[in-house]
């Protein structure tokens, strides 16, 4: 039970059940298994890397008191990070950042053809339709429709008023049945 | 379970690591990672692996830390260092038993109370040193079983028997103040204890360690000499109750609850 | 080097000589006291971890005298003790439980304490459970538990009364490897019942009876105790100070041997039957 080696192989749904039974042991291998790609993601929508560590060990305690509530449906990684993703707007909220979210850099790097091919297998012509909307109106649809906040949420994340939010929403969403149609 | 018809090649990894993918790749990304452990593992590379370490150091020091109830934060806050707060607060842990011994002697010594005088000497000379004699009959139990290991560590056992006793002065002063009102005589002077109770009780607590044991077994000793000096001399069980006794205490626990204000203002000047 | 020289010891409760001028002479390295029950053993470990005075006798421990109150605090400093009954409050989490040691043993600040404690933990293999309430823990593990806290602090002096006892026999084995291990470069004094654990891990072995010590030696010096003193025989021969009978219906024998009898190869046991069984009592043997 405790030995680590064993839980290398071990489904992330199998590692959050001996979580939610105190193993430490199973927390430290979902750890190194997905801190990684949580820290990174998390980086992308916060640039004060003070917050992002703070946010990864609240979302790990999280993940430690809450194993039992994992349903077992569902990708394990997923839920993770539904609550790291709101851990984050938790700390936004207690501490409005200075500089956050996507980096204007992001914005401007150009994608090549390959990459565009990439992202209609993955996302279809949803793909495509969001690359024609402005900065403001896809890190909104990024916060909503892709990490899964509510409007409020996304507010806080993107440091907006929910009438903002729901405004670009509505205005990203009508650019986009436009382009898919 | 991964059916994902593409995956992260090492470039389009170190990209998206690095902040240098536009934020619809990023999506896709995003999107694919989570059912993918292999593109997951892709990443480790990209995070500073003593950050890392430390965010998991710092989780577990969370899970494992003990928790802090109530008594333990107070007396933090008060200027108690926090390895002294922490022994004083697990003591309601071994102390199952001696709660119900505490109020067995109260009990005891309220029928004796009422053959007057002799009974109400009794608890007025026992209700404040009680709490200490109820934490050394726990020590001397099996109340407690880490007794044993505990005796052949270096803490010295004494002290933390008295830093106890001041922990548990608040459980055991409300029923014995409940009990006192139904002493013989008036209700202020059968609660003449209370005010010297208290008074020794945070005296105590703002002596450093050293002092902490002899003080209070002084102190308890001159409160029971009064009690019963006061009786024989003039077989008035309340003659302790004097109003200048009443006004000393009050003195002295103002004062110590000075101490233990500027010491909870100054934390950094602990002395206990 | 000797680490605890102890020299005509007597201990007694009322009219009972627990300890009756024991002598007990040790080094760096694991000793095994055996003996039967009621042969001094827990008085003499409680003794060696200042949790109890002896009426008379010279004891130093690690060049300290435990009756000083100084000596008695820096023996304290460097020493793990597990007695017998050791336990835990039920409500703390294995963490907790060691960490409340921790603290009476001086380990003041908490986050240094919380990396003690932490590696007690992972040396007996608890490091999995260290959130779990005392009361969820199997016998085996809680067992562990009392053993961690003894390694506290990296002790010059370990004094384990019966540390074994209990365990089922994979426990038992684990256990004898964390205690060899622990054993390495510091004194290590611990009692047993069980012959097995002995052999396994004790580079010195006292045998005890009555509250003295009837022999102080290597392993293989108590082994040749016995040479020539044990024997099988198809027949019971009661002359022996020990006999037992064998799953193939001979009889083992312990004792001076009759003539023309087949000598067979003393085991530790066999010795400690000679030394401290009840000898002209053989029938409460076995």
């Amino acid at each position: 039970m405790a030995d680590r080696s064993v839980m290398d192989e071990s489904s992330d749904a199998d590692l959050l059940a001996l979580v939610a039974d105190s193993s430490t042991t199973a927390l430290e291998t979902l750890y190194h298994r997905h801190a990684p790609w949580l820290t990174i993601r998390l980086s992308r929508r916060c640039a004060d890397p003070q917050i992002v560590d703070e946010v990864l060990q609240d979302t790990f305690m999280a993940i430690w008191r809450n194993a039992k509530g994992f349903t077992g449906k569902g990708e394990p990684a997923a839920w993770m990070w539904g609550i790291a993703v709101r851990r984050l707007v938790d700390a936004f909220r207690r501490r409005p950042p200075s500089s956050v979210l996507v980096q204007e850099s992001d914005l401007s790097v150009v994608e090549s053809a390959e990459e565009r091919v990439l992202l209609g297998i993955e996302h279809g012509a949803l793909g495509g339709a969001l690359e024609t909307l402005s900065p403001d109106l896809r890190a909104v649809v990024q916060a909503t429709i892709l990490d899964g906040l509510t409007t409020r949420e996304a507010g806080r994340l993107l440091g907006l008023r929910q009438g903002t939010v729901k405004t670009r929403m509505m205005r990203a969403r009508q650019a986009l049945r436009e382009e898919l149609t | 379970m991964n059916t994902q018809p593409w995956h992260l090649d090492e470039s389009l990894a170190e990209r998206y690591a690095t902040g240098q993918t536009g934020q619809t790749l990023a999506a896709s990304v995003e999107q694919h990672l989570i059912g993918c452990r292999a593109c997951q593992g892709l990443l480790g590379r990209y995070v500073d692996a003593r950050r890392h370490d430390q965010v998991f150091t710092g989780v577990i020091e969370r899970i494992q830390a003990p928790r802090r109830g109530p008594v333990e934060r107070l007396l933090r806050s008060m200027g108690v260092a926090d390895s002294t707060a922490r022994l004083v607060a697990v003591t309601p842990s071994l102390r199952s038993s001696w709660i119900g011994g505490v109020l067995l002697v109260l009990v005891l010594a309220q029928i004796v109370a009422h053959s007057e005088p002799v009974g109400v000497a009794l608890y007025l000379a026992l209700a404040p040193v009680l709490p200490a004699i109820s934490v050394a009959a726990a020590f001397g139990g099996r109340a407690d079983p880490t007794r044993e290991m505990a005796s052949a560590s270096p803490y010295p056992m004494l002290q933390l028997l008295i830093l106890r006793t001041v922990a548990v002065v608040g459980a055991t002063v409300l029923p014995a103040m409940a009990l006192a009102l139904l002493l013989p005589g008036s209700t202020w002077l059968s609660l003449g204890w209370l005010l010297p109770s208290l008074a020794l009780a945070a005296f105590i607590i703002t002596l450093p360690d050293q002092l902490a044991v002899p003080a209070a077994g002084t102190l308890s000793a001159a409160w029971m000499g009064m009690v019963s000096t006061g009786w024989l001399r003039h077989s008035d069980p309340y003659a302790a109750v004097t109003p200048a006794i009443q006004f000393v205490s009050l003195v002295a626990l103002t004062f110590a609850l000075v101490v233990l204000l500027v010491r909870t203002t100054h934390p950094q000047r602990r002395i206990v | 080097m000797t680490t605890i020289d102890a020299r005509d010891v007597v201990h007694t409760y009322g009219r009972v000589r627990a300890l009756d001028g024991l002598n007990l002479v040790t080094d760096v390295g694991v000793t095994g006291l055996l003996g039967p029950n009621g042969a001094g053993k827990t008085t003499l470990l409680r003794a060696l971890a200042t949790v109890s005075s002896p009426n008379s006798g010279h004891v130093r421990i690690l060049g300290h005298d435990p009756a000083d109150i100084d000596g008695r605090l820096a023996i304290r400093r460097t020493l793990g003790y597990l007695p017998q009954d050791a336990g835990f409050p039920r409500g703390f989490s294995a963490f907790e439980a060691i960490d409340y040691l921790a603290i009476l043993k001086e380990h003041i600040r908490a986050s240094a304490r919380h990396d003690e404690v932490r590696r007690v933990l992972a040396l007996v293999g608890l490091q999995d459970v260290s959130t779990k309430k005392v009361r969820t823990l199997s016998g085996g593990m809680r067992r562990r538990l009392a053993l961690a806290q003894t390694l506290l602090g990296h002790p010059d002096l370990l004094v384990l009364d019966e540390p074994t006892v209990g365990l089922d026999p994979e426990q038992r084995i684990r256990f004898r490897e964390i205690i060899s291990e622990a054993g390495v470069g510091r004194t290590v004094v611990l009692s047993t019942h069980q012959t097995e654990d002995v052999a396994a891990l004790c580079s010195h072995v006292v045998v005890m009876d009555h509250g003295r010590s009837v022999f102080a030696g290597t392993v293989p010096e108590l082994v040749a105790q016995a040479r020539d003193r044990v024997w099988v025989d198809d027949q019971r021969d009661d002359r022996a100070n020990a006999v037992y009978r064998l799953g193939d219906g001979s009889y083992h024998h312990i004792g001076d041997p009759p003539a023309g009898v087949q000598l067979v190869k003393p085991t530790i046991e066999d010795a400690y039957l000679l030394l401290a069984g009840p000898g002209s009592d053989a029938s409460a043997v076995v």
